[in-house]
């Protein structure tokens, strides 16, 4: 005889929780297709997958979310062309035609006032002495 | 020559009701295992039409055989979790003063409780699992049919997770603390070492 004691729990589990035999097929399905006799099929339309996960309202709105945050994350972060041709214009990258290295003026109570004009390339010199 | 089970559910999407028992049933035994694990072994059998009857109606729908076994145990599910509300609003019906039920418990666990005790109870009168019978009924509802469809039912992880509704962590973990739970009641009956 097993016993609990003496079995593993798996043998002694079938023995305790024993459930009954289902009935037999043929007066199953006997069963089955009187039954259905009264009741007809669902015509073909939305497409349902087996297993049904793929199509669960967690997907779908894990999906939506996800499509949010990348469309979110490709408008942040895209380069943009049109203001850094703005900058261009606002610096120009013209060849200075001259340049002032160093400005030296022996006059005492002088000041020196230099105006480039990058424009047109050209340097103004305006020095003003209010000495003798 | 013998139809694939494809060509089978073709038919059966065509109203052969032939081929429809033809590819289903192979699964009837594990539909009527998980049935009466959740409703209990007087009404399993019940369960287990309403299942069919079910699929049938939607048969037509359905697209893919891959995940059959697995999708048959989740709509078994859902068909025992109907049964077990019906038969709690006939219930109600009967009996007006039961005040014992917690509205905060879970339905499967609430109904099936009462009815479960029909397996349990007749294995009390064998002389062998009779304790542990007792010690089965101590367990949750959870812990006591995922530890039953898996150890002594046979199914996998994946069918228990989709026949009790969870993932197949939880079913991982609820059969450990059902197998600790019920060592520690055994060893408070002095069953196990």
């Amino acid at each position: 005889m097993i016993t609990p004691r003496d079995t593993p729990l798996r043998q002694a589990l079938r023995q305790a929780a024993a459930l009954p035999e289902p009935r037999p097929a043929d007066t199953f399905w006997q069963d089955f297709k009187a039954r259905t006799a009264l009741t007809g099929q669902e015509t073909p339309g939305r497409l349902v997958v087996v297993g049904g996960s793929l199509l669960s309202r967690h997907w779908v709105l894990a999906a939506a979310a996800a499509l949010v945050v990348v469309g979110l994350a490709f408008a942040l972060l895209r380069p943009t062309a049109a203001p850094l041709q703005t900058a261009q214009m606002q610096t120009p990258q013209a060849p200075a035609l001259s340049s002032v290295q160093e400005v030296e003026v022996l006059s005492e109570y002088s000041s020196v006032m230099i105006v480039e004009d990058i424009e047109n390339g050209g340097t103004v010199i305006w020095v003003a002495s209010a000495g003798p | 020559m013998s139809l694939s089970t494809e060509q089978l559910l073709d038919r059966a999407r065509q109203g052969d009701v032939e081929a429809f028992a033809a590819v289903f049933e192979q699964f009837r035994p594990l539909l009527h295992r998980i049935a009466c694990r959740l409703v209990g072994a007087d009404d399993g059998e019940d369960v287990v039409m309403d299942t069919y009857l079910k699929v049938w109606k939607a048969i037509p729908r359905f697209r893919g055989n891959d995940a059959l076994r697995s999708w048959l145990c989740t709509a078994t599910r859902n068909c025992a979790l109907d049964y077990l509300r019906r038969r709690r609003r006939e219930s109600e019906r009967v009996v007006h003063d039961d005040g014992g039920a917690d509205d905060e418990t879970p339905i499967l666990e609430r109904v099936a409780d009462v009815r479960a005790e029909t397996a349990d109870r007749r294995a009390e009168r064998l002389d062998v699992g009779g304790q542990l019978a007792r010690a089965l009924r101590e367990l949750s509802h959870e812990h006591r049919s995922t530890l039953l469809l898996r150890e002594v039912d046979g199914l996998s992880y994946k069918e228990v997770a989709a026949a009790t509704g969870v993932n197949i962590g939880t079913v991982m973990s609820r059969l450990f603390y059902a197998k600790h739970r019920l060592r520690k009641i055994l060893r408070q009956q002095e069953i196990a070492p």
